[in-house]
């Protein structure tokens, strides 16, 4: 029945002119802000964020436009392919390629966050010169996975599903360029970070694969800016310590350092639908709506 | 001969994981006690391809959660000692 349904919103999408079917994204995200999907939850992340910078309707504002912003972009998933038609100098800015290209080792990672439009960076990083391949998660609904990739396909994204098999991840890292997305919240981990100034469970597998491998790690991210689309890389660097466990923790930590800054400069851009410091005691997130 | 062998394997598991031999008994599970990266797990795998000279499928990688596990498969697959 799903598929039915997201089958048939596909093929009517691909009717429409690209502008029209944003903006019914962006209309999605006005409606899924009315009926308060997850309302609670983006306003606590955001409280907690920013703390006493902004006013109550400035981060109502704020969340407002992450709505409407990932409202798009579910949307331009779409319709990726055709948009991806376009030359890539009519509408999308690349900075850092250089930085690639002249690394030391023929191995590199390209870590990113839930930020932007993750789904262009799909498209985009392998066409940067390089053979980047990019590791993108598995839905637990099967079907919408592999719908998901033929429809990245399409647009000309490589991608690898990971999954709970991370050998090619681990053996491709060795000699390539992997990009994957760093930000998650993983059940157990050793790694705790500072993040907005909460202590925050980190995934180490990115640090791991960086560290473990002898390869440089990138901070990418796929942003919005002025009505075009910037990717920006950067070099993840950090003070090497004496053992593997600290240079986990420094490397991820400086990884969060170069997201928190690019958050704070585009929050309305950032996925903060997800109960990011659900795992703090001192954070209850049944409280947010009931405080403004 | 299996002790021997008992103690290098449980000498590159420690030196692997960079865990203490103290928190690291023969049925320490890896991810849930110990919070390994399966990233790690397969670095695991790699060191001791290449110190056993053996081959490791990735699909048994999800057997092998602890020491015991380890020990078990290099027995059944007549690995020996260095």
């Amino acid at each position: 029945m799903e598929q039915v349904l997201f089958k048939s919103i596909y093929y009517v999408c691909r009717l429409l002119p690209s502008r029209a079917v944003l903006r019914v994204g962006k209309t999605i995200g006005t409606l899924a802000w009315w009926l308060k999907v997850r309302r609670r939850t983006v306003l606590k992340n955001l409280m907690i964020a920013f703390k006493d910078q902004h006013t109550k309707s400035e981060l109502d504002a704020i969340a407002l436009r992450c709505y409407h912003h990932f409202g798009t972009e579910m949307m331009r998933v779409l319709i990726l392919d055709k948009e991806t038609r376009k030359p890539m100098a009519d509408w999308i800015d690349v900075e850092g390629v250089d930085l690639l290209q002249n690394r030391d080792q023929k191995g590199g990672i390209l870590v990113g966050g839930h930020i932007g439009c993750w789904e262009i960076a799909n498209f985009v990083l392998p066409k940067l010169g390089e053979k980047v391949t990019v590791f993108t998660g598995t839905h637990a609904n099967k079907k919408a996975d592999k719908w998901l990739n033929e429809i990245r396909a399409k647009a000309g994204a490589i991608t690898s599903g990971g999954g709970d098999d991370r050998t090619e991840l681990y053996n491709t890292a060795k000699s390539g360029l992997v990009a994957l997305v760093g930000d998650q919240s993983p059940p157990k981990s050793p790694v705790v970070i500072d993040f907005f100034g909460r202590p925050t469970d980190a995934a180490q597998g990115t640090a791991l694969l960086s560290l473990l491998n002898k390869v440089d790690c990138f901070y990418f991210s796929c942003l919005k800016k002025e009505g075009r689309i910037k990717v920006r890389i950067r070099k993840v660097d950090f003070e090497m310590a004496e053992t593997r466990k600290e240079n986990i923790n420094r490397l991820t930590q400086a990884f969060f350092n170069i997201l928190e800054k690019e958050i704070i400069e585009n929050p309305e851009q950032y996925f903060w639908m997800h109960k990011r410091w659900k795992k703090d005691p001192d954070v209850d997130y049944r409280d947010a709506d009931i405080l403004f | 001969m299996n002790e021997r062998l008992y103690q290098q394997v449980r000498a590159l598991v420690c030196e692997t994981l960079e865990t203490g031999t103290e928190e690291l008994n023969d049925s320490t599970h890896f991810v849930d006690d110990l919070g390994i990266d399966s990233i790690l797990i397969i670095e695991l795998k790699t060191q001791f391809e290449e110190k056993y000279s053996i081959k490791i499928a990735k699909e048994a990688l999800k057997d092998l959660n602890c020491l015991s596990d380890i020990m078990n498969y290099l027995l059944i697959h007549k690995v020996q000692a260095i």
